[in-house]
C-alpha cells in the first residue's frame, strides 16, 4: 500500500468529491484517514474528520478510532497510539493498520536517534510500542548500545547517494551561465 | 413553450450555426430580461438546445433559472454540473462574465443548503476551463476558496492557489477588486488551516501591496490575522519596502491600527521574555479574539512564545538541564520541558540532544552542510522558479514597451527635450509610474 500511496489517497479523494448528495460511503473515510495517517498529513486527518458525515462517525466506528490515533499523535502520547492500534479492526483496514503502526515506529525511532544521546529503556520501550523484554533486542538490532538501564542511540548513517549524471548537471549550468550573462 | 421563447431559441441556433458569436453574446444580453419573465418555461427551453453547439445560449437559460430559483435544487446541481463538463470553451469565452456570475449563484445556492462539497469538482473544472492559463485569476477562484473553507475540505482549493497568479481575467469588465481581496482572504485561512504558514502569510501581505484608497473589511481582518501570523512564525512584519508605496503603508498603517488594537498589545507583549504579559492580553481581550474567530490562532501564538523562549536558550549555553529549561522557559515541569524540547527537534526548530542519564540537553549548531543532493534540488528548483520570473517581467516590460500609449508619451516627451524645453529624467520616470 506504501508504494502507492499518493495515487491511492487521490482515488479516495476524488471518490469523496464526487459522491452523489457529498455524502460517501463510510469505507471511503476510514481508508482516506488511514492514507492521511501514513503519510504524517495530522491537518488533513482532522479536518477529514470534522467534514465526515454523521453517518460515518458511528460510535466506537473505524474512523473514530482511527482519528482518536491522529489526536494520539498530535500530543506526542505514543503508548496510547499504540494500543488503539491494536484493537480489531475490519478487514478493509488490517492491512493499513499494521502497517501504520510500523511506520509510526520507524518515525518515533528515527526521531529519538537524532533527539536523544541516551535514553532509559522504559521511555525507549514507551516510544516504540514493544515490551520491556523485546526492547533492549530493538536497540541492539539498531546498532545502539545498552548499558544496563540506559540506551544510547545513534543517529542512522548518512545515506550514500548515487553518482550524479554529469551531462544533466553540466546541462543545467549551461542554462544557468546563459541566463546571467543575458 | 410560449412564443417569445420560441423566438428565443431559434435565434440562439441560427447565430449559434453562423458562429457569430459576438453577435449572439450581445442578443442573449438583451434578452436575459424577457427570460427572467418566462421562469416557467425555461426548462422547454433548455431540452430544445445541444449543450456542445449551444453552449452560450444554454449558459444565457441557466443564468436565468439560477437567479429565479425556479426548479429542484438537486436538478439544478446536475445542470449545472453537466454545464461545465460539456460547454463548449470557444463560446462561454465569449461570455465570462455570464459565466463567472452562474459560478457565484451556484456557490450561493450550495452554501445556503449547506452542500459546499458538492461544488468543489465543478467549479475546479470551471475555472480550468475559462482560464486562459493556469496563472490568470478568476472570479471564480474565490468561490472555489469559499466552498472549501465551508466544505472543510482543501485539498482541490490548495491546488489552485498553489499556482502564483500573474494575469487576472477581466471577464468584460465585471471582474471586482472585491473577488482579489477575498480570493487572498480565502486562500489565506486555507493556507492557515493546513498550517501553511509562510504562504498565509503571503496571502496576507497582498494587501499590503495592492494599490487601493479606500479600506475595507476584507483589510482590517487580513490585517489581524497577519498581525498573528508573524507572532506564530516569530518573523518581523514586512519591511516598508515590500509594500506598494511607503504613503500606503503608513496610511494603511495608521488607519487599520485602530481596529486592532488588542492585536497590537498581543504583539507588544509578545516581545517580553515573561509570559505572564502575553497571557494577560489574550485573557483581558478573550471575547474579541473570539468574535473574530481567531482563539486558534491566539492558543498558537502563545505555544510560539513558549518555543521563542526556548530557542533564546539556545544561543546562550552549550549544555543545560531539563529542570533548568523548564524553569528559564517557565513551563510547569521537566517532563514537558522534554516534550517541548522534542518536538522542536523533530520540528528542525532548534538542533539539541537529550541525555536522560544525568538530565541534561546539550545544543547544538545546525547540521547542515549544504553539501546534500536534496539542497542542490532545492536551488535548481528555486533557480528555475526565479528564471521563469525573469522571463515573465521582461515580457510584461515588452508589452508595455509596445503598449501605444506609452510610445506616444515617451516620443513626446523626448521631442520636448530635443526642443530644448528642460525635462529631468524624474519627469520621465513620472510618466511611465503613470503607465504603470
Amino acid at each position: 500500500m506504501l508504494a502507492d500511496l499518493e495515487s491511492t489517497r487521490k482515488e479516495l479523494e476524488k471518490e469523496e468529491l464526487s459522491a452523489p448528495d457529498g455524502v460517501a460511503p463510510s469505507e471511503v473515510y476510514s481508508k482516506l484517514m488511514a492514507c492521511y495517517l501514513l503519510e504524517n498529513d495530522l491537518c488533513s486527518a482532522k479536518f477529514l474528520w470534522k467534514r465526515a458525515p454523521a453517518s460515518a462517525k458511528e460510535t466506537d466506528g473505524p474512523l473514530g478510532r482511527l482519528w482518536s490515533v491522529g489526536q494520539k499523535l498530535w500530543t506526542k502520547d505514543f503508548p496510547a497510539t499504540y494500543s488503539v492500534l491494536r484493537g480489531e479492526w475490519p478487514d478493509y483496514l488490517q492491512k493499513a493498520v499494521s502497517e501504520l503502526e510500523g511506520v509510526i515506529r520507524e518515525r518515533v525511532l528515527t526521531l529519538v536517534s537524532r533527539a536523544y544521546t541516551s535514553i532509559t529503556l522504559t521511555d525507549l520501550a514507551a516510544f516504540a510500542g514493544v515490551s520491556a523484554d523485546q526492547v533492549a533486542a530493538v536497540a541492539r538490532e539498531r546498532g545502539w548500545s545498552v548499558d544496563g538501564a540506559v540506551v544510547g542511540p545513534k543517529p542512522a548513517p548518512p545515506v550514500i547517494h548515487g553518482a550524479t549524471n554529469c551531462e544533466k548537471t553540466l546541462a543545467v549550468l549551461t542554462q544557468y551561465v546563459s541566463f546571467l550573462e543575458n | 413553450m410560449s412564443f417569445p421563447l420560441e423566438s428565443f431559441v431559434n435565434s440562439v441556433k441560427t447565430l449559434s450555426s453562423q458562429g457569430n458569436l459576438s453577435c449572439l453574446y450581445e442578443f442573449l444580453e438583451n434578452s436575459s430580461e424577457m427570460l427572467s419573465k418566462n421562469t416557467t418555461h425555461l426548462e422547454a427551453a433548455l431540452s430544445s438546445l445541444e449543450l456542445g453547439q449551444h453552449s452560450l445560449g444554454i449558459l444565457a437559460l441557466l443564468l436565468a433559472r439560477f437567479k429565479a430559483g425556479a426548479g429542484e435544487p438537486a436538478t439544478l446541481d446536475r445542470q449545472m454540473a453537466e454545464f461545465v463538463e460539456g460547454c463548449a470553451v470557444d463560446q462561454i469565452r465569449y461570455a465570462p462574465d455570464s459565466y463567472a456570475e452562474l459560478c457565484h449563484l451556484y456557490t450561493k445556492k450550495l452554501l445556503e443548503r449547506s452542500k459546499a462539497i458538492k461544488g468543489l469538482r465543478v467549479l475546479q473544472q470551471a475555472i480550468a476551463k475559462i482560464q486562459a492559463s493556469p496563472n490568470q485569476l478568476t472570479s471564480i477562484h474565490a468561490d472555489l476558496c469559499h466552498l472549501a473553507l465551508s466544505a472543510k475540505c482543501f485539498r482541490p482549493a490548495l491546488d489552485v492557489l498553489d499556482v502564483d497568479i500573474a494575469d487576472i481575467s477581466k471577464e468584460n469588465g465585471k471582474f471586482e477588486s472585491r473577488h482579489l481581496l477575498l480570493y487572498y482572504y480565502y486562500g489565506g485561512l486555507i493556507y492557515t488551516a493546513v498550517k501553511q504558514f509562510e504562504r498565509a502569510l503571503f496571502c496576507f501581505e497582498i494587501y499590503f501591496s495592492v494599490p487601493s484608497l479606500s479600506l475595507s473589511h476584507i483589510m482590517v481582518e487580513a490585517f489581524k490575522k497577519h498581525i498573528l501570523l508573524t507572532l506564530i512564525l516569530r518573523v518581523e512584519a514586512p519591511p516598508p519596502k515590500h509594500c506598494y508605496s511607503e504613503v500606503a503603508r503608513t496610511t494603511m498603517g495608521r488607519r487599520i491600527r485602530p481596529f486592532c488594537v488588542p492585536y497590537v498589545e498581543l504583539a507588544t507583549a509578545f516581545a517580553q521574555r515573561s509570559p505572564e504579559p502575553l497571557l494577560a492580553v489574550v485573557t483581558r481581550h478573550q471575547e474579541q479574539f473570539a468574535r473574530d474567530q481567531n482563539t486558534g490562532l491566539v492558543k498558537q501564538v502563545v505555544a510560539s512564545h513558549n518555543k521563542m523562549n526556548i530557542q533564546r536558550l539556545t544561543k546562550t549555553f552549550v549544555t543545560l538541564s531539563l529542570s533548568d529549561v523548564a524553569s528559564r522557559a517557565q513551563l510547569p515541569s521537566a517532563q514537558k520541558a522534554e516534550l517541548h524540547v522534542l518536538g522542536m527537534i523533530e520540528e528542525g526548530e532548534i538542533f539539541a540532544a537529550i541525555d536522560q542519564r544525568d538530565g541534561m540537553v546539550r545544543f547544538q549548531d545546525s547540521p547542515e552542510q549544504y553539501a546534500a543532493p536534496e539542497m542542490v534540488a532545492r536551488l535548481e528548483r528555486e533557480l528555475a522558479q526565479i528564471m521563469a520570473l525573469e522571463r515573465r517581467l521582461q515580457q510584461l516590460d515588452e508589452e508595455i514597451q509596445l503598449e501605444p500609449q506609452y510610445v506616444q508619451k515617451a516620443t513626446k516627451t523626448q521631442h520636448e527635450d530635443d526642443s530644448g524645453q528642460a525635462c529631468s529624467s524624474s519627469q520621465n520616470n513620472k510618466v511611465a509610474n503613470n503607465i504603470m
